[in-house]
């Protein structure tokens, strides 16, 4: 199993370019998270928009509905509160073509 | 179980599927008195080495999704950042032979080296879904659902 997921610690997350346009979202989640973890949101999702958390919820969908109510069919924040983030499998894309 | 069959291409468990907006996101701009983008029908491959749904970018641009968080993938050059969003996805059955399969609210994320003529991956998660059934020596494959 990965280190991080076992002891505790917390992996560092990445950063986005400038011009993405959840930048704002993605700076203040990646304050935020020790605090979160901290407080026992392990496993939440959180819903944030510019600089503020909208709200904590036990699932996506959850999430996903309040800010659609609040805000519309915009770019938004919608993140599961984790130490570690597997990497998604794109596996198509490593095949080698002639 | 509905069964969707198609024939095994030279590139694969080829399949055609539409991609739209999320059910709640049609409906959040149905409320609103907005347009809903019309859905796209695409070239997808069905892939079990894919977790999430991959999507081409010059899709999520066209039908100007909204990005919802992001995400790491393994790449041969290293570890590449994809955003991630939400759509509909159906697979299109051969000419009126089923009824098609739909996951009105999906995750996905952006691809980031689409095939020529491929611009959907079609994941595990969808897969997990049915029952996927490769037939080699007829160079055919199911998937039931």
């Amino acid at each position: 199993m990965y280190e991080a997921a076992t002891s505790g610690a917390l992996d560092p997350l990445w950063d986005l370019p400038a011009d993405s346009p959840i930048k704002m979202e993605w700076d203040l989640f990646r304050r935020e998270r020790p605090r979160l973890l901290a407080e026992g949101h392990e496993g939440r999702w959180v819903l944030i928009k510019s600089e503020q958390i909208l709200g904590l919820f036990d699932n996506r969908v959850e999430a996903r509905r309040v800010g659609l109510q609040k805000l519309g069919v915009v770019s938004m924040f919608v993140q599961q509160i984790l130490r570690w983030y597997k990497p998604l499998r794109q596996g198509y894309s490593s095949l080698c073509r002639p | 179980m509905p069964t969707l069959t198609f024939s095994v291409q030279p590139d694969g468990l080829l399949i055609p599927v539409m991609i739209g907006l999320d059910a709640p996101s049609c409906r959040a701009l149905q409320q609103a008195g907005q347009a809903i983008p019309r859905p796209l029908q695409l070239t997808g491959v069905m892939d079990t080495a894919t977790d999430v749904p991959a999507i081409a970018p010059r899709v999520l641009k066209v039908l100007a999704l909204p990005q919802l968080g992001s995400a790491q993938t393994h790449t041969a050059s290293g570890s590449v950042t994809v955003g991630i969003y939400e759509v509909s996805l159906s697979i299109l059955p051969p000419a009126g032979s089923a009824p098609m399969f739909t996951a009105p609210h999906l995750v996905v994320s952006e691809l980031i080296h689409a095939a020529p003529g491929i611009e959907v991956l079609v994941g595990l998660d969808i897969i997990w879904q049915g029952v996927l059934n490769i037939d080699g020596p007829n160079l055919v494959f199911s998937f039931l659902f």
